[in-house]
């Protein structure tokens, strides 16, 4: 019996590379651009996807984190003329430290309490940006930021930027499921399921429930600073309610509590949104007619819909050698 | 330091005007078996409540290994040995059997969430000494073959020993138990019965809620009686269960509770 301590699997690795090759065959650039905005997305949604699928906590205020991510980017790397890795690094650790901040008083609600806490998250978001003109340049907010530069090389062209974006989007994978399949992802699922049981386990359900939270803040404020580079302008619209509820769309749609269909859902529903803003009055329609039926059909997510569960979750490969054990 | 692993010193629990627990005395010695019987709402899980953190006593203290634990947050109570399971078998339905089991194991993870993301090599060796343990308990309980199996695919009996395999895998001093044989049949109940016997031993104590007298008659050394929050006798089951009043009590319990 053994647990592996490398959670990819071979067959991982094939769809990675793949996915890797993806741009150099489909060289479009306006192909680049939408699937480096489902990666900013996706990277979203992966933190909700443990806050949510994992701990169990509604949100629908995480384009307040994205938005603050976006803002301390623009802020540092284009205000204050820092280097755009220092300002990648402060997109994840404000929203971060703002989440740890409000996260004990804010979670001690549930449900939809916490839900409609979440989107004052947002209020308070639209109203700090807007307001606090001389810092967030006000409605109009800021502009003409700075491309994201890695050791002098410039990421500029919409080709870099998808790989840029997804090899971020793919780390962040990574660490999600690692954490998820280690005692944290079960203590979340525990805190998810009743906190009194959690309790009677020594487990402390406020401090996980913050753990997580902070943790999707932070997968949000990444979101938010790359989307500051590669749009190279915030302002205080772009991260508004729709947002929000966008993330929890594409959690649901890719399956609450599959990281690989936090990944998928975010892909599907961006095209979704972009191939029906060519239909104009009636794309929400259809829209929401495709949401419906996919909701119908996948209750559970399409990922898992689809039948590839055994690719979900690592728990499954981590443990195969036990289960060779049993079949023999 | 007693040999004593749980005291409870005139413990009194007041729920608006009814008095859940007036007065308990109460205590397990290191090793020993005790079971708690008593009709519906005798306040038995409230005590379990009270010993667990998840309720504050008004009155009284509650010493684990001689520690007053008052003070003590629920969460913060299994490192002081303490492990329960309970009435309705908690489980999580989303793990499998092994991983209900591992659940158990989650406060033990010291690595903090970062470690755990990055999966460094001392996170990697707890999960897999969680695991050899996880399964060490599978196999104590008959449970080996079934680790894979989602807990909706295996009975009752079989539920009934993950959860005690869940606090067993919290490595307790002494484990609470909340109707361990809740809905089993008898042949079952003397099943789980006998496995917590054998579990039972100089580490490990055990007190035990149910309301088959019969089975814990045998596997007791002492039982307490409680009635409408009250400690109506205590002592060695057969001298208890001697006593006319004692048995009025428990035969109104057993009409009052029906089959549970």
């Amino acid at each position: 019996m053994r647990v592996k301590r490398v959670l990819i699997t071979r067959l991982e690795v094939y769809l990675v590379i793949l996915a890797a090759l993806l741009p150099l065959v489909v060289s479009s650039e306006p192909f680049h651009h939408v699937m480096t905005i489902a990666g900013l997305y996706a990277l979203g949604t992966l933190g909700l996807a443990v806050f949510t699928g994992f701990a169990g906590q509604i949100s629908i205020g995480h384009s307040a984190f994205l938005g603050l991510g976006a803002y301390s980017m623009a802020i540092l790397s284009g205000t204050c003329q820092l280097p755009t890795l220092a300002g990648l690094a402060a997109s994840g650790l404000v929203p971060g430290l703002a989440a740890w901040g409000i996260g004990r008083q804010l979670l001690k609600l549930r449900e939809y309490f916490l839900a409609l806490a979440t989107i004052g998250l947002v209020q308070i978001f639209q109203v700090l940006a807007t307001e606090l003109e001389g810092l967030t340049g006000g409605v109009e907010g800021l502009f003409n930021l700075p491309w994201l530069s890695v050791f002098g090389f410039q990421l500029d062209r919409p080709l870099e930027q998808v790989y840029l974006v997804w090899g971020v989007v793919y780390l962040a994978f990574l660490f999600g499921r690692n954490l998820c399949s280690s005692g944290y992802g079960r203590a979340f699922q525990v805190v998810a399921s009743s906190e009194d049981t959690a309790r009677t386990l020594g487990l402390s359900p406020e401090a996980l429930k913050t753990r997580a939270f902070v943790f999707s803040a932070v997968y949000a404020g990444l979101a938010g600073g790359l989307y500051a580079c590669i749009f190279a302008s915030v302002s205080p619209e772009a991260f508004g309610l729709d947002m929000s509820v966008m993330l929890v769309l594409m959690l649901i749609v890719g399956g609450v509590g599959s990281l690989p269909g936090a990944l998928a859902g975010s892909v599907l529903i961006t095209w979704l949104d972009i191939w029906l803003s060519g239909y104009q009055q009636y794309s929400l329609a259809v829209f929401g007619l495709i949401l419906l039926l996919l909701l119908i059909f996948f209750p559970e997510g399409i990922f898992r819909g689809i039948g590839a569960r055994w690719i979900d979750i690592v728990r499954s490969y981590a443990r195969e050698d036990w289960r060779k054990e049993l079949r023999r | 330091m007693t040999g004593e692993v749980l005291q409870l010193r005139g413990v009194s629990k007041r729920f608006g005007g009814v008095c859940a627990l007036n007065g308990i005395d109460l205590s397990v010695e290191r090793g020993e078996i005790v079971a708690l019987v008593g009709p519906n709402g005798a306040g038995k899980t409230t005590l379990f409540d009270v010993v667990s953190g998840l309720e504050r006593q008004d009155l009284g203290r509650v010493l684990l290994q001689g520690r007053d634990v008052t003070a003590v947050p629920a969460h913060k109570r299994p490192d002081l040995g303490l492990a329960r399971t309970f009435q309705t078998t908690q489980s999580f339905e989303a793990l499998d059997v092994v991983e209900n089991i591992l659940v158990g194991r989650c406060r033990l993870h010291g690595p903090g969430l970062i470690r755990s993301g990055l999966r460094t090599r001392r996170v990697f060796r707890r999960e897999h000494s969680d695991l050899v343990r996880a399964f060490e308990i599978l196999e104590l309980l008959g449970l080996y073959d079934k680790a894979g199996r989602r807990m909706n695919q295996i009975s009752t009996l079989q539920r009934q020993l993950v959860s005690i395999g869940r606090g067993l895998a919290m490595e307790p001093s002494l484990l609470l138990l909340d109707e361990p044989f809740g809905g089993l049949n008898a042949e079952e109940a003397s099943k789980v019965a006998a496995i917590l016997e054998s579990l039972s031993g100089p580490d490990l104590s055990l007190l035990v809620i149910d309301h088959q007298v019969d089975l814990l008659r045998r596997l007791a050394d002492r039982l307490a009686v409680l009635r409408h929050g009250e400690m109506m006798a205590e002592g060695r089951p057969e001298e208890v269960l001697a006593r006319e009043q004692v048995e009025s009590i428990l035969a109104l319990g057993r009409d009052g509770a029906g089959a549970g």
